[in-house]
């Protein structure tokens, strides 16, 4: 990737973007004010200053003097966050589907993760910092999900919820179970008598990612998550906002398939419902089945069906950084929390507006040129 | 109307008289959606009697007053030409296909279908606006024994708290082509060790009896006795019925011979298309019929077996009890309301196919308590028609299910 020269002479530090396999290079200091933030919550903040030292937000606010020295990046646009994506199969090194056992609760996403795989750059284009790796939801329990960057090969958590498919998905025909009876039989056996993960899920240690589509399906997830004290988040439930009484009360989040432009009418207003009955959600980028963009595309169009923005890019940064279980880390432009940021041209939520520069740990990793389409 | 010569029938309307009077006022104070007076030109109450120009009070969902005496005004009033109960099917085949039955083993007995199958799958409605009322759900037969089947409402709220009747109504089998026939590989023979079994039909009647031999031993040995025999058990008790699939003559046949070697006390046969052929021998065994919907090819359901018109009529006239089904076919001529029409032109009395849509099939499993007849303190599931029930030229114009009006008579003229 080329920098544009225009770029370079606004950021005095010597930012070339990293090898994204290797660590990233110690971040200096740095400041950016921008023309507007949204820091994670409350209103949009008018010229935010944001400083960041090794790594880190050291301080945000309007009027925050930049100390003598740090360099300064002036940015007319927008400055969010870095998003985060609640569900994708990016750089994983074979499959994530056994076909032979429908059980793997000791299974780690992380060890499946490559972070030099080139699907890593791209997602660092669209403004996404963050994914979480799942598996597909092809078997029962799929594995433990992961969460890592998309620069510097760091994986922020290792251990982050316990996949479960009480799909469709992961009934094969020719593998124990075929059928959701059995499946739940099974579950109900091993958290009867509970090892390892499935312990540390029924303790309320480990949230779950249960993998769902239907209603009879989130229906039966709900049944299973009560039964067994389960905490977590539903994942899928394109219809959850028409059953949104029933899953507040269950306490579970709710992380959505990516919406296209060609998604049902239904399924974007049921992320609206959800919101207004107040269940935290996200959405997943299920990448690279689905185009880096359709994580911003996903909120535009809740945001079209009735969505306030506010809580459409909350839902993709602090509250899928909440579901995901490192909102101690990540998410929020936040005194404390890692400097994953993104420069937008405009409103994060316009798709004519698009991610300038993007810094993970401090560090900025991508610049595009403000006058040109980006590459992709 | 009034026959002052029928002692009970001037009982009943005294009392219902009273208590219509007294629901009356309170049905206009709850003016709630779940009350309703009907008035009728007959009542069929499927419950051994027909009530000429009648009453009938429904109070919060339930029956309150069957009665034959007018009243004067009312709250939301419906008058049609007939009442009769909500219909009952009993094998309406309403599943997620093969996520709704366990095929890692043959007899995955002790699992329920109500884990597999889906409440907001709009064929519900379907059933439930054409005059259904309540179905039993059972696990596909690509297993010997599915597993148990479920009885439940075909509308209100999508939650099985909400809408089941009763669960675990009788243990589903299967004898036939049809839990053998998918095991056998496409081209030439079984080429794994991993193959499944049954191949054949000796094997799926093996693979029956075994299981209840293995619920025999295991009353002597109690260390023996898994979930399965459990299941198995219930059955050999008479707790439960066995709900058998065979539709052709042998099928038939290898049912009734199982229920003479294990002694079952109560063993339903669903599909039973070729049940005339032998009738004396489904008598024997004591079973309860279910016949699958009468197409006008004769031929239909599995295996080509051949269901002929006066079928019903014939069993009916041995004695038998029979229940009749639509399974759920996307042919309005095969739905469940037109087979009583259609047992009739074969020769079946009107009561007899009423009762086999309704009452029958309720006492079969076991839900009459609840369903099945128009009786004081029973579910508000009504059909209305606006001339003789199950005739071509009627219509159903109103449904009621636990006295919320699903189809309104009002807007149907």
């Amino acid at each position: 990737m080329l920098l544009p020269a225009l770029l370079t002479t606004l950021i005095a530090t010597a930012a070339t973007p990293a090898n994204r396999a290797a660590p990233a290079t110690p971040a200096g200091p740095l400041a950016i004010r921008a023309h507007k933030a949204y820091v994670g919550a409350g209103p949009a903040i008018e010229d935010c200053v944001v400083l960041i030292d090794d790594g880190r937000i050291r301080e945000v606010g309007r009027g925050v003097r930049v100390p003598d020295g740090t360099p300064l990046v002036e940015h007319a646009g927008v400055l969010t966050a870095g998003l985060v994506a609640c569900g994708s199969y990016d750089g994983i090194a074979g499959g994530t589907t056994d076909v032979t056992r429908a059980y793997l609760p000791e299974a780690r996403l992380a060890d499946a993760f490559a972070p030099a795989h080139p699907d890593f750059e791209r997602l660092l284009t669209a403004g996404i910092t963050t994914v979480v790796l799942v598996p597909r939801p092809e078997n029962v329990i799929g594995g433990v999900t992961a969460v890592v960057k998309t620069s510097g090969g760091t994986i922020v958590k290792r251990d982050a919820q316990l996949a479960v498919a009480l799909s469709t998905n992961a009934l094969l025909f020719n593998r124990e179970p075929t059928s959701y009876a059995q499946a739940l039989v099974q579950l109900d056996a091993l958290l009867a008598r509970p090892q390892g993960t499935l312990a540390r899920a029924k303790a309320g240690e480990l949230p779950v990612l249960l993998q769902v589509d239907p209603e009879h399906e989130v229906a039966r997830a709900l049944a299973f998550a009560k039964k067994h004290g389960l905490k977590g988040a539903l994942y899928g439930a394109e219809r959850a906002g028409e059953m949104a009484a029933e899953i507040r009360e269950s306490g579970l989040g709710v992380v959505f398939h990516p919406l296209g432009l060609g998604s049902d009418k239904r399924a974007r207003r049921s992320v609206v419902a959800l919101s207004e009955a107040g269940v935290p959600f996200a959405f997943a980028l299920e990448a690279p089945d689905h185009s880096p963009e359709d994580l911003r595309l996903s909120a535009a169009l809740c945001v079209r069906a009735g969505l306030p923005v506010e809580a459409g890019l909350q839902a993709l940064t602090a509250g899928a950084a909440r579901i995901a279980g490192v909102a101690d880390k990540l998410g929020r432009v936040e005194r404390g929390l890692a400097a994953d940021l993104v420069l937008w041209s405009g409103e994060p939520l316009d798709l004519a507006s698009r991610a300038t520069h993007v810094y993970v740990d401090g560090v900025l990793v991508h610049s595009a040129p403000s006058a040109a389409p980006a590459k992709d | 109307m009034n026959d002052p010569t029928n002692n009970s029938r001037a009982i009943r309307s005294w009392l219902g008289h009273g208590a219509l009077a007294a629901c009356v006022l309170s049905s206009l104070a709850l003016a709630g959606d779940k009350s309703w007076l009907i008035k009728a030109h007959k009542i069929h109450t499927a419950a051994g009697d027909t009530i000429e120009d009648g009453f009938l009070q429904v109070t919060d969902g339930r029956i309150t007053a069957v009665a034959g005496v007018s009243m004067g005004g009312g709250g939301d009033m419906l008058e049609v030409a007939a009442v009769t109960p909500g219909l009952i099917d009993l094998s309406v085949r309403i599943d997620l296909g093969f996520d709704s039955v366990e095929q890692s083993t043959e007899t995955p007995a002790s699992l329920d279908v109500e884990n597999g199958i889906d409440l907001w799958d709009p064929r519900f409605e379907r059933e439930l606006k054409s005059g259904v009322t309540t179905v039993v759900v059972s696990p596909p037969d690509r297993a010997v024994i599915g597993g148990w089947s479920l009885a439940l409402k075909t509308g209100g709220p999508p939650t099985l708290e909400k809408r089941r009747v009763a669960p675990r109504v009788a243990l589903r089998a299967a004898i036939g082509d049809e839990p053998s026939d998918g095991n056998r590989p496409a081209f030439g023979q079984p080429d794994s060790f991993y193959n499944r079994r049954p191949t054949t039909r000796m094997g799926v009647e093996w693979v029956l009896r075994k299981s209840f031999y293995d619920a025999l031993a295991a009353r002597k040995d109690a260390a023996l006795a898994t979930d399965e025999t459990r299941a198995f058990e219930e059955v050999l008790a008479g707790k439960a019925p066995l709900f058998i699939a065979a539709s052709t003559t042998q099928d038939i046949r290898t049912a009734c011979f199982l229920q003479r070697e294990f002694k079952l006390p109560r063993l339903i046969i669903d599909a039973a298309a070729e049940a005339w052929k032998d009738p004396q021998m489904v008598v024997q065994s004591g079973a309860a019929v279910v016949l699958p919907p009468f197409s006008f090819g004769g031929r239909g359901g599995v295996d080509g077996a051949f269901h002929a018109w006066n079928t019903a009529a014939l069993l009916h006239e041995r004695g038998l009890t029979i229940a009749l089904s639509g399974h759920n076919s996307i042919e309005r001529g095969d739905r469940l309301a037109v087979q009583p029409g259609l047992a009739m032109h074969g020769g079946l009395p009107f009561d007899a196919a009423l009762a086999a849509v309704t009452i029958n099939p309720a006492r079969m499993a076991g839900i009459d308590g609840r369903v099945g007849s128009i009786a004081t303190g029973k579910d508000a599931d009504l059909v209305l028609w606006d001339g003789r029930p199950f005739e071509p030229s009627s219509r159903i114009v109103g449904v009621l299910l636990d006295g919320e009006l699903i189809v309104d008579p009002r807007t149907q003229k």
